[in-house]
């Protein structure tokens, strides 16, 4: 099969090639067909690969590396979650947590994420409340001030239009911020 | 940063989509993705718009974690054995199963340049260039890796 038709799929012929290229899809059947087959299947290799595509988290980028001793970093989360369990158990009142629910209304997008400083600015995903276009999730949350943020398609920002208080964050973007009060 | 979130936001998507037609691998192209956007950032500072070295750092920082964990590039499962995973599954669209597993059955040079070809965003002389080959040489390659893989999805699907 002739290697033109892969420089015509990746742009990478001139126009008098171009002009030769055309010609011969008019001419050639079989050139056509094969043309067509691979255009095709191009389609089919560039479409989405997964379901959601991750964030990078810069700020934590110093710190992390690559996170292939993830077992074990579950099991670290684990134990962490289990000392924290054990403060709530003796703390005073700033380390007791009470459930806060996020909701945002957006019925045209397929992912809403939350990231924010009680997340450590890791996107968590917010669940669909049925199809009546609203997300949620609850979160547990110390007394004190949050800031964060939701995630639409894994890259568009906005802010929770229910909190009136917000602020610039350093990639030019704005965070909300909410005071719990327990 | 502004600038970099720019060109974070750009490339995000392509360089995920490469690393996941090089690998198969949801989790492991996740990790070259974050690690190769913060190398990009620390080692070039935040006014970096170069895709080509954007590439070149995720190709080395895949080839380190290969060397390390010493192994080849992960073979992706066939879609028929891929329920071992189930997280995995969720991850990757049903549709696209089947031709990541056909990728992955190309070699591991037809893998490379196709899968950079199929970013859209480097032309053969970038590929030429970051792969350390000839422009000639990634077109005869590029059209053999497709042709191959026409012939593997048609038995898959036949």
């Amino acid at each position: 099969m002739d290697s033109r038709i892969s420089l015509f799929i990746d742009n990478e012929l001139s126009i008098d090639e171009k002009i030769e290229f055309v010609s011969k899809v008019h001419e050639d059947n079989n050139f056509r067909n094969d043309s067509l087959e691979l255009l095709r299947q191009e389609k089919r290799l560039r479409s989405e690969i997964a379901e959601r595509i991750p964030l990078v988290h810069f700020k934590e980028s110093k710190k992390r590396g690559l996170s292939f001793f993830r077992p074990f970093a579950l099991m670290a989360s684990s134990a962490a979650v289990m000392a924290l369990i054990f403060f709530f158990l003796i703390s005073p009142k700033d380390m007791i947590c009470s459930p806060h629910r996020f909701v945002l209304y957006n019925p045209s997008v397929n992912q809403v994420e939350i990231s924010g400083s009680f997340t450590n600015w890791e996107a968590l995903p917010l669940s669909k409340v049925g199809p009546s276009g609203y997300w949620e999730i609850v979160l547990p949350l110390s007394e004190g001030e949050h800031r964060f943020t939701y995630i639409l398609e894994g890259n568009q920002r906005v802010t929770d239009p229910t909190v009136l208080t917000k602020e610039q964050d350093d990639f030019g973007g704005e965070n909300s911020i909410l005071y719990m009060e327990i | 940063m502004k600038d970099f979130k720019g060109f974070y936001s750009e490339h995000r998507e392509n360089l995920f989509s490469y690393l996941m037609r090089l690998t198969g691998d949801y989790y492991l192209s996740n990790d070259i993705l974050q690690e190769s956007f913060t190398r990009c950032l620390e080692h070039y500072g935040s006014h970096t718009r170069n895709v080509s070295l954007l590439y070149t750092i995720a190709r080395n920082t895949l080839s380190d974690h290969f060397r390390r964990s010493r192994r080849d590039y992960h073979q992706v499962e066939d879609p028929e054995d891929m329920t071992n995973n189930q997280e995995h599954v969720l991850m990757i669209r049903q549709e696209y199963r089947q031709i990541l597993a056909g990728i992955q059955k190309l070699n591991k040079d037809e893998r490379d340049i196709l899968a950079l070809t199929l970013t859209g965003e480097l032309s053969y002389r970038e590929i030429a260039s970051i792969v350390g080959i000839s422009q000639g040489n990634v077109k005869v390659k590029v059209h053999r890796a497709r042709m191959k893989l026409k012939e593997i999805l048609g038995k898959r699907s036949s």
